[in-house]
């Protein structure tokens, strides 16, 4: 199971994925972190659209000074 | 006879290094000023009020006896509340933080205590600095808007003069808001050039620690002394070796980018009026203004939010798990969607992140500055929850307040908010003024250029 669906998951998916993830959630706020999650995922997703390729590879050693430079 | 709280802190410590001033009389100004507005603004978590006179008179005794050592010493300045100080609790404005006490002081706390800075307390936050707004603190220019956020605290105590200058942390806008709605000056500098070991994260890879005061020049003299590399903070870089921050603003040649798009994209009029009107002043200083694309505009926020929920989640991860009900509800909502977020999302905002870094180098290598709006509508009233552009359509308070900052989170590139006049409303405009990785001090430079202090206090 993953977020990454068309549509909010439902209150069921979204407690599983919760409890496999060791995520207390109570059954009352799983509709409303759905939409949360919803709504961010659906915003990430636009990323998709950039021409990454490989040689655009994560920056977890972030150094504004290196990568400022132009292409 | 001076009135301290009519002096800039430059002013105020000039006239402390001439003794013609004591570290004294400036510790008692803000401490009337503390008990006058505090009740009503709320900005300080905590005051430290018998530790503040006891610092004066050592400052003023050290002073006295030719130990002056330099420009902060003497000066009260506030810290919000993501700062440790040894003996403290770092509260970061949170019930999930009750009980804690700091080991050891943070990298910043050193420098301003070894510069002789005088701490006059933590200052609010919006919880663990996930939001724009502070709710709990009110705007000092008018009580019943809000100071924005993150460091709304901050912002609130020097605007009413509760200190001289406060230190904030910013990870998609929390000190130059917060500065733009108080009429102040606040400054995110290049990603690593203030040490953020012992400040509490919000999200690694976008946090920055930096000052706010009520001008550039404060602003810069508060920076020189809290910047400098620090092996313990693994993003902390080394200042290039010329760096005169307060060099006498010189615009001449300088390449001012004006955006043709996104950033005065559902911008309220004044705001975007205010901005044209810096970029004129600077013209006629002569600058030269050219037009510049925006690169990957569209993808700024969604590499933001992928970086920073995810990052946050990480942070919280275990508190998140097993004291959900002590966070307020925003937040609490916020990380208990990034603990399910998957991490597919994140590397894609890492890597996009990489794209447009590089294309943001390309546009600086065209201009030396970009001249922005800070944020597209002024101080919004403390039960607004959206604002209705020109176009009829509506934005969240929070996500309006963070889409003209945040991209110089995801680039690391130093960004500074300056006072540049008035909406109808008598409400302070900010003018943002970003320039390239460690090019700080032309920042700071164009911003003494412009800026238009907010004097006498409120």
């Amino acid at each position: 199971m993953t977020a990454q669906n068309t549509f909010p998951m439902s209150t069921e998916e979204t407690l599983a994925l919760a409890t496999s993830l060791g995520l207390p959630l109570a059954s009352e706020r799983a509709p409303l972190i759905a939409g949360v999650l919803h709504h961010i995922h659906t915003v990430i997703v636009r990323l998709d659209e950039l021409p990454i390729d490989e040689s655009y590879p994560p920056s977890f050693a972030f150094d504004a000074s290196q990568e400022n430079k132009p292409c | 006879m001076l009135n301290p709280l009519n002096l800039t802190l430059a002013q105020a410590s000039a006239a402390i290094a001439a003794r013609e001033l004591s570290p004294v009389e400036l510790v008692d100004a803000a401490l009337e000023r503390i008990g006058a507005r505090e009740p009503e603004i709320n900005a300080f978590v905590s005051v430290w009020e018998e530790a503040a006179r006891e610092q004066g008179r050592e400052a003023e005794r050290d002073i006295h006896h030719g130990r002056y050592r330099g420009p902060l010493h003497g000066i009260p300045v506030a810290l919000k509340d993501l700062f440790d100080v040894a003996g403290q609790p770092t509260t970061a404005s949170s019930r999930v933080r009750d009980g804690h006490r700091a080991e050891a002081n943070s990298a910043v706390t050193d420098t301003l205590l070894r510069g002789g800075a005088i701490l006059m307390g933590k200052t609010h936050l919006h919880e663990f600095a996930f939001g724009l707004t502070t709710p709990q603190t009110r705007n000092p220019l008018d009580p019943q808007r809000t100071a924005g956020g993150s460091s709304g605290g901050s912002a609130a105590a020097v605007a009413y003069g509760g200190a001289w200058a406060a230190m904030g942390t910013d990870t998609g806008g929390s000190i130059r808001v917060p500065a733009a709605l108080n009429g102040l000056v606040g400054f995110k500098p290049t990603y690593g050039l203030v040490s953020r070991h012992g400040v509490a994260p919000l999200a690694w890879s976008l946090d920055h620690a930096g000052p706010m005061a009520r001008t550039v020049e404060d602003v810069g003299l508060l920076l020189q002394t809290v910047m400098g590399f620090d092996a313990r903070d693994p993003a902390s870089r080394k200042p290039p070796a010329a760096f005169d921050i307060n060099a006498q603003a010189d615009v001449q040649g300088l390449r001012v980018g004006i955006p043709r798009n996104y950033y005065f994209d559902h911008v309220a009029a004044p705001v975007g009026a205010a901005v044209r009107r810096a970029a004129a002043h600077l013209e006629q200083q002569g600058a030269v203004l050219v037009e510049v694309d925006i690169p990957l505009a569209d993808y700024l926020i969604p590499t933001q939010w992928g970086l920073m929920v995810a990052e946050a989640a990480s942070v919280h991860a275990k508190d998140i798990r097993q004291s959900a009900s002590l966070y307020g509800d925003d937040v609490r909502t916020l990380l208990e969607a990034g603990q399910l977020l998957p991490a597919g999302d994140y590397l894609k905002a890492q890597r996009a992140r990489h794209l447009i870094a590089q294309r943001w180098g390309g546009l600086f290598s065209e201009i030396d500055i970009l001249l922005t709006p800070t944020v597209p509508q002024t101080a919004a009233r403390i039960e607004q929850e959206t604002f209705t552009w020109e176009d009829g359509s509506q934005e969240s308070v929070t996500e309006a307040y963070v889409r003209l900052c945040a991209p110089a989170n995801v680039t690391g590139l130093p960004a500074l908010t300056v006072p540049f006049g008035k909406d109808h409303q008598g409400l302070p405009i900010g003018v943002q003024i970003m320039g390239k990785a460690f090019d700080d001090a032309k920042v700071l430079q164009v911003g003494r250029a412009i800026e238009q202090p907010l004097f006498p206090l409120n």
